[in-house]
């Protein structure tokens, strides 16, 4: 029987269903965010129109919003004592997020509540301009130049090779050099010549194999000459394959270079420590499961060496205390040179800021002024600085290492240094990593893993044009 | 005329409630309609047309027709993240339901320190997925893992768990199994309980072994509660992501990486927001076709037996 009830349950679901479907169809078509009001494509209306002498008003609810991950929570007391000092009546929100950082910042900033001013890494500013979301730092550059002494900034280093379309989208005010670092006890032991400054690959694989032993006859080594590289951390290898005359892409990332025979050569080179008679590291699978959890092959006694971050080279001298003894060195050469990766903490100003003039005048304290960087320094033990004065200064190991961390620091800085350049394009890690685990199995050529790559890479950035 | 009066009051009546109790049911189910209509029902339809839509986020969406159909078609990832799934889908899903059969069978037995044993498979499922990943890292750590050390001293060689291309898709199958098979377990549970004893007890009299008591009794009339638990881990085993992402990060090779893992990074690594929300919406339509087609062979094999 039907019911006479003026709100039947089919009537109330078809115009539930309808206004949902109706009202979900215009939100897919009307949600569309705003364009960048000033993104790299109009990198005029970025131009900072207030004078450095004169503090910028900050808008926006008179709250200034600092999105970074915990790799700059140590500059936390920095900033609040140079907002308190500039910007008084400023509210300043510091938002952290160790994990999932550029997942978040990006949909913060697609979705126009944006931070003014955020953490970025080398590795993703690429992929963060080629979106619009961050505004270019050059006309800022143009219209303030930074304090103290430019020449001992690395900026001409980060242009180079970080750049996107020929313009810095973030600037560095952390800066960590790769090293090379080793277990000497190790190499006494097993009467090794420990590395020196004028090492090459090919001594590093030699001295690696040479290293490399089943101590407790388990059918595969457990002592490791070389810890090998990180694949899906890409700055680790990037030094190695510049050094072997290799590139990721060409100049302007529209194409792969990898299967050229400086990539190529680089990429059999690591295949060389993976297989076969000079086999001296374990593969990349292999190496990220030795190194999960509290197993840590270097510091376990496991490793003979190992690459390391100059600022995490203190932290790393406590957690081995008086297990061995540790040298460090220089990255190795190639026969195209040395190369040591040379990078880290960066910000950034998000395209949609409301307060770009003020991020800018924040970066610029933060990468110039002796305060900010001694006061970091002293906040947390191996946080990354920015010129090297103040690196060799505050960042140095207060020990029988401490010269030689700053020759390689120095070396690293004004000689050797690189950027990554590959700058996360889209898949290109994952492509890249997969490969070589590929390649680490033995049973394909290094040529055939850079065609791989090449051949995905070409795909992926056809795709992305 | 008491017909007629039994008719008009039932009028005023629909489903059992008067008029004056639907507007208050739908009230309250209001709240929760919002709810489904809003943070549910719409992302799902916006995110069809997102799948028809090019859209990195930060610049509006552009209509791209079935360009990212044609994109997924010539898409080797895709293929063979979907393949990876699959394979985890086939090798979870049925070994869970087997074991998870068994174990509600062991426990349905009238041992000493049941709830013991029922509480201790069951408190898998409760752990964090995170603990559960730092615990089997660290068993199965190739140099020095608990499991290698034990396989060592039996003079069996060290398997590469996570680290070996063919080893570590079946490593994540087992681990998942060990997860889940408490909570199956504790469904099969209450479908065991629900069978008449009279029905053993007759087999009994009749002669019946305990193999054919359990073939020809038990796993029929728990056909529904099989069904319920295959669909159930069928669809969480489609949507399997925080154990490879944590454990493997889809490697080595790219063996374990699934097509959540996949979509995940076209979505927020390369910022194909269209692109992705079609991936979802393959996945979607792959788990309603396996979910119906099962559903279907559930319904002949019931009216088969009702016949």
């Amino acid at each position: 029987m039907k019911t006479n009830s003026k709100y039947s349950r089919r009537r109330f679901l078809q115009v539930s269903l309808t206004a949902a479907g109706t009202g979900a169809v215009l939100a897919a078509c009307s949600t569309a965010p705003a364009a960048p009001t000033a993104g790299p494509s109009a990198p005029a209306q970025a131009q900072p129109t207030v004078k450095p002498a004169a503090p910028a008003v900050v808008s926006g609810g008179n709250t200034f919003w600092f999105h970074s991950s915990n790799e700059t929570e140590s500059r936390r007391p920095v900033v609040e004592a140079w907002f308190k000092k500039n910007y008084p009546n400023t509210t300043l929100k510091i938002e952290v997020t160790p994990s999932g950082f550029f997942d978040k910042v990006m949909a913060q900033i697609a979705a126009g509540d944006s931070p003014d001013l955020i953490y970025m890494h080398e590795s993703q500013v690429t992929n963060f301009a080629r979106q619009g979301a961050l505004l270019s730092v050059e006309p800022f550059l143009k219209a303030t130049p930074l304090m103290g002494d430019a020449a001992k900034y690395p900026i001409d280093l980060f242009r180079r090779d970080s750049a996107w379309k020929g313009e810095l989208f973030a600037l560095p005010v952390g800066f960590a050099v790769l090293m090379l670092r080793y277990n000497k006890t190790m190499f006494d032991k097993e009467g090794v010549k420990p590395p020196t400054d004028q090492w090459t690959w090919n001594d590093l694989r030699d001295s690696a194999a040479a290293l490399t032993k089943d101590t407790i006859k388990a059918g595969q080594p457990d002592q490791w000459g070389w810890n090998g590289w990180q694949t899906d951390w890409m700055p680790s290898s990037w030094p190695l394959i510049k050094s072997f005359g290799g590139q990721h892409f060409d100049a302007a990332r529209g194409k792969s270079e990898i299967a050229q025979a400086g990539g190529v050569a680089a990429l059999d080179f690591m295949q060389s420590t993976w297989c076969g008679k000079t086999r001296s590291a374990p593969t990349p699978a292999a190496r990220k499961q030795l190194q999960s959890g509290t197993v840590q092959l270097f510091e376990g006694g496991k490793a003979g060496m190992d690459f390391i971050l100059s600022q995490n080279v203190n932290s790393s001298l406590k957690v081995i205390g008086d297990k061995f003894e540790t040298g460090l060195e220089l990255y190795p050469a190639g026969p195209n040179g040395r190369f040591v990766r040379a990078g880290g903490t960066s910000y950034a100003i998000p395209s949609r800021t409301k307060n770009a003039q003020v991020a800018w005048e924040l970066i610029r304290y933060l990468v110039g002024d002796e305060d900010a960087n001694r006061e970091a320094a002293q906040y947390k033990d191996g946080n990354p600085l920015i010129q090297l004065d103040y690196v060799l200064k505050y960042n140095a190991p207060q020990n029988a290492l401490s010269d030689k961390w700053k020759k390689i620091v120095t070396d690293g800085f004004q000689k050797y240094g690189t950027v990554v350049q590959y700058a996360a394009i889209g898949e290109y890690p994952n492509v890249f990593s997969a490969a070589l685990d590929k390649a680490a199995e033995c049973s394909t050529s290094a040529q055939k893993s850079a065609d791989e790559i090449a051949a995905q890479t070409d795909k992926l950035l056809k795709d992305l044009k | 005329m008491a017909t007629r009066l039994r008719v008009a009051g039932h009028a005023k009546r629909t489903g059992g409630l008067r008029r004056s109790e639907w507007k208050w049911a739908y009230l309250f189910i209001a709240l929760n309609l919002a709810g489904f209509l809003t943070f549910s029902l719409g992302p799902i339809l916006t995110s069809l047309t997102m799948a028809f839509m090019n859209w990195s986020i930060l610049k509006p969406p552009e209509f791209a027709g079935l360009a990212n159909i044609a994109r997924l078609l010539d898409d080797d990832q895709f293929f063979l993240t979907l393949g990876n799934t699959a394979f985890f889908v086939a090798g979870s899903v049925a070994l869970v339901t087997v074991f998870a059969f068994l174990v509600a069978v062991l426990l349905n037995q009238p041992i000493r320190g049941r709830t013991i044993f029922r509480t201790v498979f069951f408190l898998p499922s409760v752990t964090l997925i995170v603990s559960v990943a730092m615990i089997w890292q660290w068993l199965l750590n190739p140099q020095g893992g608990v499991l290698n050390y034990l396989l060592q001293q039996i003079g069996v060689a060290q398997p590469q768990w996570l680290a070996d291309r063919k080893l570590a898709m079946p490593t994540l199958i087992m681990i998942s199994v060990w997860q889940n098979v408490g909570y199956y377990a504790i469904i099969y549970l209450a479908g065991l309980q629900g069978i008449p004893r009279e029905y053993y007890e007759a087999a009994e009299i009749d002669g019946a072994s305990s193999l054919q008591r359990m073939l020809r009794i038990t796993v029929p009339l728990i056909a529904q509660t099989t069904f319920f638990v295959v669909v159930t881990s069928l669809i969480s085993s489609w949507q399997v992501f925080e154990l490879p992402y944590l454990l493997t990060g889809g490697g080595p090779a790219n063996a374990t990486r699934t097509l959540m893992m996949y979509t995940y990074s076209q979505a927020f690594g390369s910022f194909r927001m269209g692109y992705a929300s079609l991936i979802s919406w393959v996945m979607f339509l792959l788990i309603f076709l396996v979910t119906i087609t099962q559903w279907m062979l559930a319904r002949r094999r019931e009216h088969t037996v009702e016949m």
